[in-house]
């Protein structure tokens, strides 16, 4: 009995891709030996028990959360490349981020808080001597399967500058939320590959990002500057697979 | 699938038609997430594998060939990103049951949770190779030329890689005492 000739036509009519000619042979074989009729029941009970697996149902977010990301990559691909800069926010990044090339800024009055269209981000070349280096008020270390990298909190005068660096295998949902603590969202700037998507409303932020990212949030106190002004700075990212993790930053 | 009609929907898509690019995702988001999930083993790395297959599509929606079918493409998109991220974690994750059998209340679907965890513990012991192979005959139905040219291996690796692992399977499946019908 050649053992191979009955385990390949097995296989073959297990996967429909058994001939007229092939069936004949198998037959024959099956009739004759009791081993290959032993091999063919296994085989077909390991078949049975894979068709008896039912398929899973993919989180409900997940067909918007493809097309958000795709419509946010096709505006990206339009995306004008650079432009000019505010002088706050080049200090800013300065202070942020040592030698910034940037490829995106905005400044945001209060009275247009709503969706933002990346189209219009602007950026330039910004010398990191602007201003001096200076430890983070807070930093929060990002350290997941899906997205390695950073988060640091810094503070010039009343503009406080949340510096995102991560690389994150997936997309990723990142929310800013600044509720309550005398802060409003004062510009964005970013110098990644793939710029992420910003929702911006009066107390929090929705970024949405993939890839290698680099970028700089900046909110400003509302009040005067005053050394009792300490803010408490919520953070939630969200994988595309719902796994959430939360953490707070703190204007020490 | 019909390659017609795929081949059509890439043609609106690249012209900027949002209802095509919603139709073929909702075409192909269910059969990548399931193919991705038994690559894996964990249903929020194949949420991220099948986003990342769907955008890499569309970024790469001017150098789609046509020769192709668009589900072998992006199946092959979503086994190989499901195989990197096996590779760049260095170490086989255990499966992820925390979803696995939350239908579990009535008899039958215990019955169906218990084997579906069965199931894919099994094939997250097997090497990434002969995992693919299962995953795309026995729960996407491709035939072996197609899983060849998702693969990019001969339909012969094909089969022989299908070989190997079943025969894996059929001897964990005996030695958990699993029967199929």
């Amino acid at each position: 009995m050649n053992d191979r000739k009955y385990i390949e036509l097995i296989q073959a009519e297990l996967d429909n891709e058994l001939s007229g000619d092939q069936r004949a042979e198998l037959d024959t074989l099956l009739h004759e030996s009791a081993e290959a009729r032993a091999a063919r029941k296994d085989f077909r009970n390991l078949a049975g028990l894979l068709r008896q697996v039912p398929s899973r149902q993919p989180p409900a977010s997940l067909r918007q959360n493809i097309l958000a990301q795709i419509e946010i990559a096709g505006r990206q691909r339009a995306a004008p490349s650079a432009w000019a800069i505010p002088a706050v926010a080049r200090m800013a990044m300065a202070f942020a981020a040592g030698i910034v090339v940037t490829i995106g800024l905005f400044r945001l009055a209060p009275a247009d808080i709503g969706p933002i269209d990346t189209r219009s981000l602007v950026g330039a070349m910004v010398n990191h001597q602007a201003l001096p280096d200076e430890l983070p008020r807070d930093r929060l270390e990002l350290g997941l399967d899906t997205v390695q990298g950073s988060v640091e909190l810094h503070r010039n005068n009343n503009l406080l500058i949340l510096e995102f660096e991560f690389d994150s295998t997936g997309p990723v949902s990142l929310a800013v939320d600044f509720a309550g603590q005398g802060l409003q969202f004062e510009g964005f700037a970013h110098q990644s590959q793939t710029p992420p998507g910003l929702r911006v409303s009066a107390d929090s932020i929705a970024i949405v990002a993939s890839g290698e990212q680099s970028f700089v949030v900046f909110l400003a106190y509302t009040g005067q500057k005053d050394a009792g002004l300490e803010a408490s700075i919520a953070l939630e990212l969200q994988t595309a697979g719902g796994q959430t993790h939360r953490a707070v930053l703190t204007d020490r | 699938m019909s390659k017609d009609r795929d081949t059509a929907l890439i043609s609106d898509c690249k012209r900027g038609d949002r209802n095509a690019l919603e139709t073929l995702v909702r075409r192909y988001e269910k059969p990548i997430y399931n193919a991705a999930y038994r690559m894996l083993g964990n249903p929020d790395d194949a949420a991220d594998i099948t986003q990342i297959a769907f955008l890499k599509v569309f970024e790469n929606l001017d150098r789609y060939n046509p020769k192709f079918k668009l589900f072998s493409w992006i199946y092959r998109i979503a086994v190989n990103e499901s195989i990197n991220l096996l590779k760049r974690r260095g170490h086989q994750e255990p499966f992820d049951d925390r979803h696995a059998s939350s239908l579990r209340e009535p008899e039958a679907l215990a019955e169906a949770g218990h084997l579906c965890d069965c199931v894919q513990e099994i094939l997250m012991e097997l090497q990434e190779e002969h995992r693919a192979v299962i995953v795309l005959r026995h729960f996407t139905e491709c035939s072996y030329h197609e899983i060849g040219e998702i693969l990019q291996i001969p339909d012969k690796t094909v089969k022989s890689r299908l070989y190997t692992a079943r025969q894996i399977m059929k001897d964990k499946i005996k030695a958990k005492g699993l029967v199929g019908k």
